[in-house]
């Protein structure tokens, strides 16, 4: 078995570094003509090595495959060569949007709207623009509004191999009611005009991207 | 309204990123951690008024206050007046506040998954892939395959269309309709054999392009010339209708004279 192991390891490797889609261990089988549990067996081994090692690189399982990335602690560094400042991020509203679709897909745009009470078209827009959704079909109501699920690039995003790795609606109820008793601070995304009591200033400072992330200040309380 | 009684002296609004909202719900659980209450408790009459008092902020900054802000405002104040009224005895559990209670925790839910959404995101951004490679030695004629999902095609169709229609203005196009005098003859003279008599001048009417008619018109005049047809008008001031002769009628006979 260590044998099979031994003599996959450089081939996988060699097929893991020449893509850039995460590759199914099904498709190594296929490729290889070796047995999936083997194939199964020898990436797991892989990347217990590669993620020990004091290595630049890791193989992560995601996405329904396998497939090498950059450790984040490198991140700068590839971002000054690459002379990438800034990263698009998702806002606010795009990760609320997105979490409604995730959990409860197949999903209306009206009825995400009716659960966020706002009107989310935009949103929508932009989430399937990033490919991060897709439709799902037509609901058969009146209208027959389109459907909307998740796709293989929203798993891959979030490092999950499918939905059902998920965190489950019951840890989030457990995760809130741990929040309502501790530190209730809302998680501030957006930096956007500071406003303090009243009367209102209105000569705020203009608000940096949207899409860029600071932490809130302290808030005090007279 | 920010200058209420019950929050004198100071500065009665907890301070807010009024920008940062993504939504009416969203702001008003804000509103209900700053003020450290219970959301299954909520103090309707001192969040709506901080509620509404954002709002008139957020026009004052000209931000747009999206009309589901104001919905949810209409939505705070009318709990507001219904919790006012004294409760039906014989109903002492209805509370007024009940439904807006659960849309917020079903709300919450979502936004601390999101939240959640966000951490593992913010994580995963410095995590780069390896860049899809293209093969070194690919065949010249090989034809390449990518993988496109629905998505890629449509929007790839969509391109194509808006650059045809750069490319192809819309025009004007002008059709000539070409009728031919020969034609006409035989039509009129199949027709008037038909109809026994034919009211000329309301068969003329009837046809779509002027042109159509003058050849029509034209058609009667020339059978009218060999004798084909009659054009008489019954009564002064009557319609002008065509009738056959007895000559025999053969376009064979002026096929040369009437071509096409």
């Amino acid at each position: 078995m260590t044998d099979v192991r031994d003599r996959l390891m450089p081939v996988l490797e060699a097929l893991l570094f020449s893509s850039g889609k995460p590759i199914p261990v099904e498709a190594f089988a296929e490729m290889l003509d070796a047995d999936a549990a083997a194939v199964e067996g020898a990436l797991r081994g892989m990347a217990d090595r590669t993620n020990a090692e004091d290595r630049g690189i890791r193989l992560e399982s995601v996405g329904g495959g396998w497939r090498f990335v950059t450790r984040p602690e490198f991140d700068g560094v590839l971002r000054k060569y690459f002379e990438i400042s800034e990263r698009s991020r998702l806002s606010l509203a795009a990760l609320e949007t997105l979490a409604i679709i995730a959990y409860r897909q197949p999903i209306t745009a009206p009825e995400i709207s009716e659960l966020r009470g706002v009107n989310s078209s935009a949103v929508l827009k932009t989430l399937f623009d990033k490919k991060l959704i897709t439709t799902a079909g037509k609901k058969p109501v009146v209208g027959t509004p389109f459907l909307y699920k998740t796709t293989k690039e929203f798993l891959i995003r979030f490092g999950l191999n499918d939905l059902a790795e998920l965190p489950k609606p019951e840890e989030i109820d457990e995760d809130l009611a741990a929040a309502a008793e501790g530190d209730p601070a809302p998680l501030a995304l957006v930096p956007a005009i500071h406003v303090e009591g009243s009367p209102p200033v209105p000569e705020a400072e203009p608000a940096p991207g949207e899409e860029a992330s600071t932490p809130t200040r302290p808030i005090s309380r007279p | 309204m920010s200058e209420s009684a019950s929050h004198a002296p100071g500065p009665s609004l907890p301070p807010v990123d009024i920008a940062s909202f993504s939504g009416p719900l969203d702001l008003l659980l804000h509103l209900i951690r700053k003020n450290e209450v219970s959301i299954n408790d909520i103090p309707i009459a001192e969040i709506t008024e901080q509620y509404t008092a954002y709002l008139d902020l957020m026009r004052e900054l000209d931000l747009d206050v999206a009309a589901e802000y104001i919905y949810l405002a209409a939505v705070l104040i009318h709990i507001k007046s219904r919790s006012l009224l004294p409760r039906d005895p014989a109903n002492p559990e209805e509370d007024p506040r009940q439904e807006l209670v659960a849309r917020l925790l079903e709300y919450e839910k979502f936004k601390r998954a999101a939240e959640g959404f966000h951490e593992i995101d913010t994580e995963r951004a410095g995590l780069w892939p390896r860049p899809e490679a293209t093969p070194p030695a690919a065949a010249e004629d090989a034809i390449p395959t990518l993988e496109v999902s629905m998505a890629d095609l449509v929007g790839t169709f969509r391109i194509v269309l808006d650059r045809y229609r750069l490319a192809h203005p819309a025009a004007i196009e002008i059709h000539h309709p070409r009728f031919s005098l020969r034609e006409k003859m035989l039509e009129l003279v199949s027709r008037v054999e038909a109809a026994g008599t034919l009211p000329l001048l309301e068969l003329l009417g009837t046809f779509r392009y002027r042109t159509e008619a003058i050849t029509t018109f034209l058609a009667a005049l020339e059978l009218t010339r060999i004798a084909v047809l009659r054009i008489f008008q019954p009564a002064p001031f009557s319609e002008i209708h065509v009738s056959r002769t007895d000559r025999a009628f053969d376009i064979a006979e002026i096929e040369d004279v009437y071509h096409d």
